[in-house]
Order: C-alpha cells, then sequence, then structure tokens
C-alpha cells in the first residue's frame, strides 16, 4: 500500500493531494483498519498523530505556526497550537520522491545547491504553495543557524511574525535566564497573534508530558544496548518526526511508552532475527531519507548500525513545578551545540555504552553545524582507537547520492575493522 | 586616477605603521568587529583585526570542512603556516556557525596562548543587551586574570573614550559624501582598516595626516556612485571599483562604515559593560542578527540621500547569512541597478570579477 501511494505522489499532480485535508483523515482510518503496515504499534500510533497534526494545519481552522527543528514545541502543546515542521516535512518529501518539485522551485529563485536542501526544500514548497503558510515563523538559534535565516526570509517575504529564540552557547545562570525571559515574551506574543491564551497548569502538564517521554525515550535507549534489541536503526530514525515536533504533547509520551514496552516484549521473546553480526556501528547525524540501501547495505555486510547520536536524551529531568526553567535547561544542554569538545565527549560516551567498533559520520552538505569540525571528531576517535567513517552525501537531495561511491567507501571501512 | 606624491607617501606610511605594529608583542588577533577591542586595551593587550589568507587554503582545508566560507579558512591558514608573528591570543565571536569552528580549531590546532569565544546574543533588545554586557564582563575578568592583573574599570572607560574618539574621527569622512568626494571609499575602507590594526594613539596620527589634506581636497572624483554591501571580502574589491571607474561612495560593510556606529554617550549611572553591549548591539546589524531584515527598508533612503547610482553586493561563498541576506535584497532594492558577486576569499584581483565590475559600471554610465 505504503509502495502505491509512492507511486502516486512520483507523478506530477500527486504532491497536490497533501494540500487536502481529507487525504489526511483517509490515511488515518488506514491505519486504524492497519491497512498500512507498520513494524511497531507504536509506528502506527505516531503515524496517525502525524496525520492528525497534518490535517489540523490543512483545515485552516485554527492558527498554526512552523517551527524549526530544536524550537521548544512544549510552548506549543501547552497552548493547543498546531505545529508545522518544514524540515520533516522535506524527510517526507524526500521519502516520497517528489522532493526534486520543491528544489528546483527554490533554486529557480535564489536558493543554490550550497544551501542545506531541507531548507531549499521548505523554500519550494512554500513558494509552490504545497506548504501551508503559518501564522507565525518560530525557530530557536541552537544547531541550526540555515533554519534561522530561512524563517528570517521568509517572515519578511509572507509579513508574518518571526519569532526568534536566541540561545547562547555557555550553559550559566546568565543564559539560563535570558532564555528564559524570551520564552515568556514568545508566549505572549503567540497569544496575541494566535488570539490563543495558555491556561493555568498547561505547560506544568505539557512539561510532565516531556518527563515521561525523556524517561520512556531513556528506556528504550537501555533497551537497544541488549544484543536481542529488534529496533533497526531506520526504524528509530523513523521516531526523529516526534523528536521534532511532539515534545511536550500527551501522543509522543504514549508512542514512547508502548514502544518501550513492545520492545522489552520482543527481547524477552528473543523475537529478532539472530543474524550474524560481525560489527557493531554508531551513526551520527541524519541519514539520507530519499530512497537508499546504506543501512540495508551495512546489514548485508554484517554490520549494524546500533544507535544514533540524534536519539540520545541530552537533557536532564524535567522539573514540572518549574516549567520554563527546565525547558530553557533543556534548549541550553544540547551536546552538539556550544564547544565542540560536548559533541565529542558524548560520542565517546555513547560508543562505550553500545560497546561499537567503528563511527560513521553521514555528512549532509550544506549542513555547517555538524561537519565542520570533523577533523577534531576523527582526531579524539582516532585516540579511542575507534574507526571513522565520513559519508559525504546529502539528506534530501538525491541528484548528490552515488550508491557505487558509497558502497564502495563503505567496503573499504569494514575491511578496517575486519 | 594616479596618486599624488602626497598621496603615495601617506600610503606607504600607513604600511610602515601597520608592519612595525606586527613586529609587537601582546598581539591578541579578532576577527568579528563585534569584538570588544576596548577590553583587551585595557588589559595592556594589543588587539588588531585578523584577515585571512587569500588563496587555497591547503592546511586549513584537513581541519575545516570545505562546506566553511573561505574567510575561514584562509584565517586558519596563515595561523597554520606561521605567518603571524608573536600572536598571543585569538578573541572570536559566535557570529556565524563557521566562526565558531574556527575558534575551535584555532583553540586546539594554534600555538597561541589565550583564547576566547564570546557569546553574541542575536538581537537587540534590553534582556539581550543584559546578558551580552555580562558576557562582556567575564571576558574582562578572563583576560585580566590571564594577565595577572587587575584591569579596572576606570582603565576599561579610558579605552572606550579613545577608541570611540577615533570612529569619530573617521566617521566625519562618511558624513560628507552626498555630494561630489574627493576621496574614493576603498581610501575610508583602507583607513578603518589601519584603525582596528594600529593602536589607537598611533592611529590618530596617521587619520590627523591623511586628514589635514583631504579635507582640503578639491571634489574631483566622477564616474558613477556606488554602494558597496555584503559579507567579509577580499581587501582588493573595493579597490577594483574604483580602478574600473565607478566612485564607491558608501558601503554597509563591517570592514568599512558599520564597525563605526559607536559613538554614544553613556547614561547616568551605566557601567562600561552594558554601555559596551549597549553601543555593539544597536549599530547597524550584520546579516546574521535578526533585525538585518528589517534593517534593509532603511536602505532606500540612504540610497536617495547619497544620490547611489549601482549597487554591488558581495558575498563570500558558503556564507548563509549574508546569502539568506542577498535574497531580501534582491527583493527589496529596484530601483536601482545591483551587481551580485560570490565569490573566494581570493578573487578580487581575477580577471573575471574585473569585468563583470567592469560591464555593470558601463551599464550604469
Amino acid at each position: 500500500m505504503l509502495d502505491l501511494i509512492k507511486k502516486y505522489m512520483a507523478r506530477e499532480k500527486g504532491p497536490d493531494m497533501l494540500r487536502r485535508p481529507a487525504i489526511y483523515s483517509l490515511g488515518q482510518a488506514m491505519v486504524r483498519y492497519n491497512l498500512l503496515k507498520f513494524p511497531y504499534r507504536a509506528t502506527a500510533m505516531m503515524v496517525e498523530y502525524g496525520l492528525e497534526q497534518t490535517k489540523k494545519v490543512y483545515n485552516r481552522r485554527l492558527p498554526f505556526v512552523w517551527t524549526s527543528a530544536f524550537f521548544p514545541t512544549e510552548l506549543l502543546h501547552a497552548m493547543g497550537i498546531p505545529a508545522f515542521s518544514p524540515e520533516i516535512a522535506a524527510a517526507l518529501a524526500a521519502s516520497l520522491g517528489f522532493q526534486g518539485n520543491f528544489l528546483r522551485e527554490a533554486e529557480s529563485r535564489w536558493w543554490g545547491r550550497d544551501n542545506c536542501s531541507f531548507h531549499r526544500c521548505a523554500i519550494g514548497g512554500l513558494f509552490s504553495h504545497y506548504y501551508p503558510l503559518p501564522s507565525a515563523f518560530c525557530a530557536s538559534s541552537h544547531l541550526c543557524e540555515g533554519a534561522v535565516l530561512m524563517f528570517g526570509s521568509l517572515a519578511r517575504v509572507y509579513h508574518r511574525p518571526f519569532m526568534l529564540l536566541d540561545v547562547p552557547v555557555e550553559q550559566e545562570d546568565d543564559s539560563l535566564n535570558y532564555v528564559i525571559g524570551q520564552l515568556k515574551q514568545i508566549i505572549s506574543s503567540l497569544e496575541e497573534i494566535t488570539g490563543i491564551t495558555l491556561q493555568n497548569g498547561k505547560l506544568q502538564e505539557a512539561v510532565a508530558n516531556a518527563e515521561g517521554t525523556r524517561r520512556a525515550m531513556q528506556e528504550i535507549n537501555e533497551l537497544r544496548r541488549h544484543p536481542y534489541s529488534p529496533l533497526t536503526s531506520r526504524e528509530a530514525f523513523s521516531y526523529l518526526y516526534l523528536n521534532f515536533t511532539g515534545l511536550g504533547s500527551r501522543a509522543m509520551l504514549r508512542v514512547y511508552e508502548t514502544l518501550a514496552r513492545e520492545l522489552e516484549e520482543r527481547i524477552r521473546e528473543k523475537k529478532t532475527p539472530e543474524k550474524p553480526l560481525r560489527f557493531k556501528l554508531l551513526w551520527l547525524h541524519l541519514p539520507p531519507f530519499y530512497r537508499n540501501n546504506i543501512l540495508e547495505y551495512l546489514e548485508e555486510k554484517g554490520a549494524r548500525v546500533v544507535f544514533e547520536e540524534f536519539n540520545h536524551v541530552y537533557w536532564g529531568a524535567m522539573d514540572v513545578s518549574r516549567p520554563l526553567e527546565s525547558i530553557a535547561g533543556r534548549m541550553l544542554s544540547h551536546f552538539s551545540y556550544g564547544h565542540i569538545s560536548r559533541r565529542i565527549e558524548i560520542i565517546k560516551e555513547l560508543a562505550a555504552d553500545y560497546n561499537v567498533d567503528g563511527v560513521i559520520h553521514f555528512s549532509h552538505w550544506g549542513c555547517r553545524q555538524s561537519c565542520g569540525s570533523l577533523r577534531m571528531i576523527r582526531d579524539s576517535l582516532q585516540k579511542e582507537g575507534l574507526p571513522f567513517l565520513v559519508l559525504d552525501g546529502d539528506c534530501i537531495d538525491n541528484r548528490n547520492y552515488a550508491p557505487g561511491q558509497v558502497q564502495t567507501r563503505i567496503d573499504g571501512f569494514l575491511e578496517m575493522l575486519a | 586616477m594616479g596618486q599624488t606624491a602626497w598621496e603615495e607617501a601617506f600610503w606607504q606610511r600607513l604600511e610602515e605603521a601597520e608592519n612595525d605594529f606586527r613586529q609587537k608583542n601582546g598581539k591578541i588577533a579578532w576577527f568579528c568587529s563585534y569584538t570588544p577591542v576596548e577590553i583587551i586595551s585595557s588589559c595592556g593587550l594589543h588587539p588588531y583585526r585578523f584577515s585571512g589568507k587569500e588563496g587555497t587554503s591547503y592546511y586549513a582545508d584537513s581541519f575545516l570542512h570545505s562546506s566553511l566560507c573561505f574567510f575561514v579558512r584562509g584565517c586558519l591558514e596563515r595561523v597554520l603556516k606561521g605567518e603571524e608573528k608573536n600572536l598571543e591570543g585569538v578573541v572570536l565571536v559566535n557570529s556565524c556557525l563557521a566562526m565558531s569552528h574556527l575558534f575551535f580549531a584555532l583553540q586546539k590546532y594554534s600555538s597561541c596562548s589565550f583564547s576566547y569565544l564570546l557569546d553574541l546574543p542575536r538581537y537587540d533588545s534590553q534582556p539581550a543587551r543584559e546578558f551580552w554586557s555580562q558576557v562582556l564582563r567575564k571576558f574582562h575578568r578572563a583576560l585580566s586574570k590571564y594577565r595577572g592583573i587587575e584591569s579596572t574599570e576606570k582603565e576599561l572607560w579610558e579605552q572606550i573614550y579613545l577608541y570611540r574618539e577615533n570612529r569619530r574621527r573617521l566617521q566625519q569622512l562618511y558624513e560628507r559624501r552626498e555630494g561630489q568626494v574627493a576621496a574614493d571609499g576603498h581610501e575610508l575602507i583602507r583607513l578603518v582598516e589601519a584603525f582596528t590594526i594600529l593602536p589607537p594613539a598611533d592611529f590618530q596620527e596617521i587619520y590627523e595626516a591623511y586628514s589635514r589634506d583631504i579635507f582640503n581636497k578639491k571634489n574631483t572624483l566622477n564616474g558613477p556612485r556606488i554602494f558597496l554591501t555584503g559579507s567579509s571580502m577580499p581587501g582588493g574589491l573595493a579597490k577594483l571599483i574604483h580602478e574600473s571607474g565607478g566612485v564607491l561612495v558608501l558601503d554597509d560593510l563591517c570592514i568599512g562604515r558599520r564597525i563605526l556606529q559607536f559613538t554614544g554617550e553613556p547614561e547616568a549611572g551605566e557601567d562600561p559593560y552594558s554601555f559596551l553591549a549597549r553601543q555593539y548591539l544597536q549599530r547597524e546589524p550584520c546579516a546574521r542578527m535578526k533585525s538585518a531584515g528589517e534593517n534593509l527598508a532603511k536602505l532606500e533612503d540612504m540610497l536617495k540621500k547619497y544620490q547611489i547610482e549601482g549597487m554591488i553586493f558581495f558575498y563570500l561563498k558558503f556564507c548563509d547569512p549574508w546569502y539568506y541576506y542577498g535574497q531580501l535584497l534582491k527583493e527589496i532594492v529596484k530601483d536601482i541597478p545591483v551587481l551580485i558577486l560570490e565569490g573566494e576569499y581570493a578573487s578580487a584581483g581575477t580577471g573575471q570579477m574585473r569585468t563583470r565590475i567592469s560591464a555593470f559600471l558601463e551599464m550604469i554610465r
């Protein structure tokens, strides 16, 4: 069924469907009646939730906002404002095979191929009227600079408010207070723009959901260390949708709790197909979202990505009685933000926790943040005796994907590990 | 467009003064115009603006990713090749991701004994100013500690006034440009460069020598009146406009006019950090600031006021903030022709750049 949908979407008018709310209701019904197959009940729940959120956005009955990947969505869930993540939408477009339409649209206007394709795809999607125009653009400054610039630029072109959460690099009291002040300001701006008032206790509820989610994610990450853990890296990456848009929602909490239970059960029953595993690998940054066989090729060769940097739970326990402080603390504690040594330490920690034989960095062209200091990561991992492979590529734009070249590099890397 | 004997002697003298400075000990390199040079100077060190090595960066490319801009790779190249003598420390601002990565690389791979990264807010607001003033206070403390001295607020105020005076002097040169101009903008940019390299007292002498004659010089320059804006750029680009027959009347550059917008007075009871924070944040913004887009709205008035006939916008390849700014600029500036140049940190002298600028100026004429 999924293949049929992909085939239809690849047609010229296919993406038109995306603008019709009814298509999301249909999708929800298909999930509910098991017409679409998912590896886990949790995945089905996530898809149903995603369809519901997207339907709300395209329905346009409620004001909604665009959010960048690391914006604190707890605020939005507390206020009941739907969020649209253009980066996730870019990944979805790539997985359905019609990202080329959006990329070409952006490139014909100004944005060239040296820019991040997540953002080019989002720009093209909006300019060609496939992506919905929001009431406001909300971005946070940490990690991804391109999103800040893109959101600011689009807000100006479409005369919409641009809300920027400026996150300092140092984790100090001044930084915390600065972020808390901005969060308060953003809440009052959102109230003004959307006409929705933040109700008493709702922010605490959202933070309680986020805290529950954090614990469930930690449980899942712990289960993934088990030799019989069945969750593949591709499956794990699919939950990024929730990480980017769902934190603070009841739905995300339920999805992750369900996933934790399902994993526990499968491990207990040893349902995992026991393929001989030669090498365990850690994946840094994101994978390509278009059709590719990198992860499968690794498995074919007896290597498996056992964990991904992006699924690491980097923030500490959230205090429901101090919701803004907890959210600000989460923003400031991202391991990939600030000094590169923070990221390197976490990579080393994850490599030890998951007992990996090697580390792969997928270097998304245009992502200055993740690629900038690769040499330092390499040097540090070398000191630990950990082989490190850098795969240059693009997460969205498949024009830069050369399967043969990637396979040759993987072969060389695995030979070195042997 | 040849230089008079006086002009030749002046520029020669300026170069010698900069070369003398380069031999000094206790130099602290800075890379972004938001760096509070006053604090560095108040600790008895010599702050100076570091510019990248133009051309291919063979060494740096193995330390910084090839999708980072040529400016940061050029800067690292110069340090790694040991071209910069007596460099004691580096101070960077997290103005963009490329700058942050440059900081990590310099800290790890250079032999500098002091390195510091300043956490610059992305917009100007009261909370942002308070935050930035705390960052500056901590920086002053860290630098004093490094030097093993007690640098006082009084000493800091002295440096603030010294630098402010020189900024005011240079601003005077920028103020007299609505009509015909006597000095081309590339000369002003060169003077601003000297201001960012030389100690304040040395610069003052240089400025006086220049201004004595320039204010008496007749307004003789003719040619299309050009406005230059964009990212960091190779040194020769502004001069190339002049050599191609244009008159560079005004710029919106961090290596030019923008760094001079620091001329206000302290408010009653204001400490030096709050004053510095306010001055640095309220100036016309770099493209990385949230208000950069808003500031574009003011551009049209300025273009009219200075009777600008053409605009040249340069951005370094892989510089995201200026790339996005360029798109907005293209949408907003409709009344005058705009030449958009994308380049590396080395292309000012290339034939391609020269040809494009010449063709643009010819079109305006």
